[in-house]
């Protein structure tokens, strides 16, 4: 029972946040690398285009208005950490500039899934390997 | 971290090519740019029927960040000009942005018509 509840403890420790990266397309796959190295396992790219006005592109340092919509899963306690390296490189890196941005999840269902989404592999492992659903 | 103000994010679903409606309405109230992607809508086919009314599935999705202090002025004008009673036949709501980096502080922002109603 207490071993039970340890476990249980253990998943629920990290809350989860949607972090959304919108940059320019031909630099998505820059970013999408960058934002893996915070134990991102699960994102999402679509394409859009911004709405900045053709005269107002340069005073925003935006170059192009094709972009790239980024919308990862990562551990609340990385956030920090991955906003402020995401925010070095929008002023670093040519071509590279975007915003970004997190919002709270508030719920998850099944375990194995929340595992895989804060890339918790031994807890997973202790845990029991999966949730049970097919 | 890169600002400490609040921001919200504001997303609206209107009928394919009135994201511009959206992004005059919004700029108006102070609100520099934002990011369109299109999409297509999912409506209940039976619901459709029933009510006699048809859904256009071709659908544009406008993300705009914004202070949180302009956010409601925001979605009254973008409900005002793109809502359901418009040909626009938009939907508009907001999300608590927790943390924010990238935003240009240096983007002037539109100035508002003299007698303009806000």
């Amino acid at each position: 029972m207490a071993q039970t509840k340890s476990k249980k403890e253990k998943l629920s420790v990290n809350r989860l946040m949607i972090l959304v990266v919108v940059v320019n397309r031909k630099k998505a796959e820059y970013y999408t690398d960058l934002i893996q190295s915070f134990d991102a396992n699960l994102q999402f790219v679509g394409f859009g285009e911004g709405t900045v006005k053709p005269g107002m592109l340069g005073y925003t340092g935006l170059a192009e208005n094709d972009k790239a919509i980024i919308i990862s899963v990562i551990r609340a306690d990385r956030e920090k950490e991955a906003l402020r390296t995401i925010g070095d490189k929008f002023k670093s890196v040519k071509d590279g500039k975007g915003i970004a941005y997190t919002v709270s999840m508030t719920s998850v269902i099944g375990s194995s899934i929340f595992s895989f989404l804060s890339n918790q592999r031994n807890t997973f492992m202790n845990a029991g390997g999966t949730d049970g659903h097919k | 971290m890169g600002t400490n103000k609040k921001y919200e994010m504001i997303m609206c679903i209107v009928n394919a090519g009135f994201s511009d409606t959206v992004m005059d309405a919004a700029r108006k109230e102070g609100v520099s740019g934002g990011t369109v992607i299109h999409g297509r809508g999912t409506a209940n086919r039976e619901a459709e029927k029933f009510f006699g009314i048809s859904i256009q599935p071709e659908k544009d999705l406008v993300m705009m960040l914004v202070p949180a202090s302009i956010k409601d002025n925001v979605l009254h004008a973008v409900y005002k000009d793109a809502g359901l009673s418009t040909a626009g036949q938009g939907i508009a709501f907001s999300i608590p942005v927790d943390n924010a980096v990238g935003l240009s502080e240096k983007a002037p922002a539109p100035k508002k018509e003299e007698g303009e109603k806000k």
